[in-house]
This record gives C-alpha cells, structure tokens and sequence, in this order.
C-alpha cells in the first residue's frame, strides 16, 4: 500500500512536471502606434509583454516592413531633462508583465515607409531569445491619444 | 603740433561722452519689470511661425500660455506632453482661448516652419509650432532656461535630450508655475485652473 502511494506520488509529479512548459509562455497584447504627420520620418510603438511561464525571456529585437528600423529605446527623466536611449535588449522576467508605454520603454521606429494614419494596421515581429517571433499588429492612434482603451 | 592737441581733445570729449553714457545707463534702458530686483525669465523673443512668418512674443500677451520644447523627430516624449496639454486644455472647459500652446523646436537644423505646422496639427487643437535660426533658437533656450543637446542615433541619425518640463506664464507674460513630465494630472489642472482663473 505505502509503496503504491509512493508510486501515485511519483506518477503525479511526472505528469504535473511534464505538463509545465519548457519554454517561457509569452503573450503580447494591447499593441498601438501614434499617428504621425505627414513627413515625419519617425514614430513609436507601445505594447504590453505577458509571460506566464516561469522561466524568464528577452525581447531581443522588432521587425516592421512599415519602417527601415525599429529600435527598443527607454525615455528616462534627469530633473527634467528627458533623454531617450537605445536598449540592447528587454529581459521579460518569469511571471511578469512588461508594459512599454509613453515617456517609458518603447519601440522607436525609423524611415517610416508612410505617415502613421488612425485606423491603420502596422505589423510588428518581436524576436524573443527563448519564445522565437511572435507576430502582432499594431493600432495605429490618433496622436492625441494615451493608449488604447483597457 | 597743433594736429596732436586737437586730437587730445578728441580724446577728452569722447572719455566725456562715456562717463556720461555710463552714468545714465541704468536710466536709458529700464527693465519691463523695474520693481523686480531679477532679471526676467521668459521673453521677448522673435521666432518664425508655421507659416513661415515672423513670430513676436507680444502675441502671447493678454492671455496666459504653456510652453514646451521638442523637436519634430521625438516620437514619445513630445507628442505624449502635446496631447497631455491638449487634454488637460479640455478638462480645464474654457476653451481653447483659456491659454496658448506653444511649442518651440530645439532642432532648428531639421524643422522647417512647415514641418512645425505638421506636427502641432496632429493634436486636434490649435497649437503654436515655432522654429528659427539656429542663434534664435539658442537666445529663446536661454531666456527660458532650456537644456537641450544632440545624442547620435544608431544609422547615422540623432535625437536630443532636452527640458521636456512645460513652463506656465500668466496674462502679463510672468513666469508662473510649472508641469513636470511625470506629474500628475490632478496637480498640473489645478495649476492651470489658478493660471486661468
């Protein structure tokens, strides 16, 4: 009897260890771009990074065929002056949301191929290290805005 | 000989003539401000507007007003404090005539008037884009204590780092309070509702 409830015990952690994904589970969500003017050759795009796996991930780059390039970038505030520089990378620890947003970290997009128009849809691929790309579309909002409605 | 007395009291008379000047030098040109022991923060200026006109600061006289400095290739921190101020002007419910927005480009290499018109247009509310030459531009960053600075990009481009706090002067055109970038809106509308009262 002890040996077969050791056995169902081993069994259960088996299954249950099995079940747990190997691989960081990253979802990505609530992304938008700003309208921009006609002529301007630079825009931004902001989203939200869920992993709800345990293991913790990178946001290594971002692809977009509506912009030569698209840079992670972080806008800090030094008593008032406020700097925006280039990121290497963007860790997306386990269990964590990562949310880029304004005046924060956000995706910098450059050589826009056309002015940012409300209503548009710009594809975005963000290249994880472990979760690989993950394809989203981007609203695009008026400039006025502050986010997409929650 | 003669030549070299007349050119003593050549000498003389000018000497004169500058102690003078110097004397009533603080009387010939008083400051708008005379009570004020300080010189003034802001103002007067002469930049170029959206439409390619000259634009003087005594337009902004009479009415209270936001000014904030940026530039056209700033994709998160200008636009985001634009549609802030738009925002917090339709809260304030006066309408848009309760106090100008004005922004000023601290990369006058690269913003034309017309590409100062663009960019405020984008904000659904009358905005005030002004550019200049690069000695203008300089003059306003410091009457208004501006910091700003290029920082090379990735591809050969760059952004700058600059003052991105928004300055609030009243109807008289004093410098009255400001809006830091990660204040809040709460406090922000209560200084524009005291700036507009």
């Amino acid at each position: 009897m002890r040996r077969l409830a050791i056995l169902f015990c081993a069994l259960l952690l088996a299954a249950c260890h099995s079940a747990a994904p190997p691989a960081a589970s990253i979802d990505v969500r609530d992304a938008w771009a700003r309208e921009t003017a006609p002529g301007q050759t630079s825009g931004t795009a902001y989203l939200t990074i869920v992993n709800s796996g345990s293991n913790g991930d990178k946001l290594l780059s971002v692809t977009t065929p509506s912009a030569q390039m698209a840079m992670l970038h972080s806008s800090s505030n030094t008593s008032g002056v406020m700097a925006m520089r280039m990121m290497s990378n963007l860790p997306i620890p386990g269990t964590q949301t990562v949310t880029l947003a304004p005046l924060g970290t956000h995706i910098m997009l450059t050589g826009l191929t056309g002015p940012l128009h409300p209503g548009d849809r710009i594809p975005l691929t963000l290249h994880f290290a472990h979760a690989g790309a993950r394809q989203v579309d981007a609203a695009v909002l008026a400039a006025g805005s502050s986010g997409p409605a929650r | 000989m003669p030549r070299v007395r007349i050119m003593l009291w050549v000498g003389v008379g000018l000497a004169a003539l500058l102690a003078v000047g110097i004397a009533l030098r603080p009387n010939a040109a008083p400051d708008t401000a005379t009570s004020s022991p300080m010189p003034a923060f802001g103002g007067p200026f002469t930049l170029t507007a959206s439409d390619g006109q000259p634009f003087s600061s005594a337009k902004l006289s009479g009415a209270p007003y936001a000014i904030f400095f940026g530039f056209t290739h700033c994709p998160d921190v200008c636009p985001t404090t634009l549609a802030r101020l738009a925002r917090l002007r339709k809260a304030l419910g006066k309408g848009d005539e309760a106090f100008a927005i004005v922004f000023v480009s601290v990369d006058p290499e690269r913003d034309t008037p017309a590409d100062m018109g663009r960019y405020t247009g984008l904000f659904g509310t009358p905005v005030i884009g002004l550019t200049g030459t690069p000695a203008a531009i300089d003059g306003v960053k410091k009457q208004y204590g501006i910091y700003s600075k290029k920082v090379a990009q990735p591809g050969g481009d760059y952004a700058v780092d600059h003052t991105a706090t928004v300055l609030l002067f009243d109807r008289a055109g004093h410098f009255a309070a400001t809006i830091a970038t990660d204040e809040g809106d709460a406090p922000a509308l209560d200084k524009l509702k005291a700036l507009t009262a």
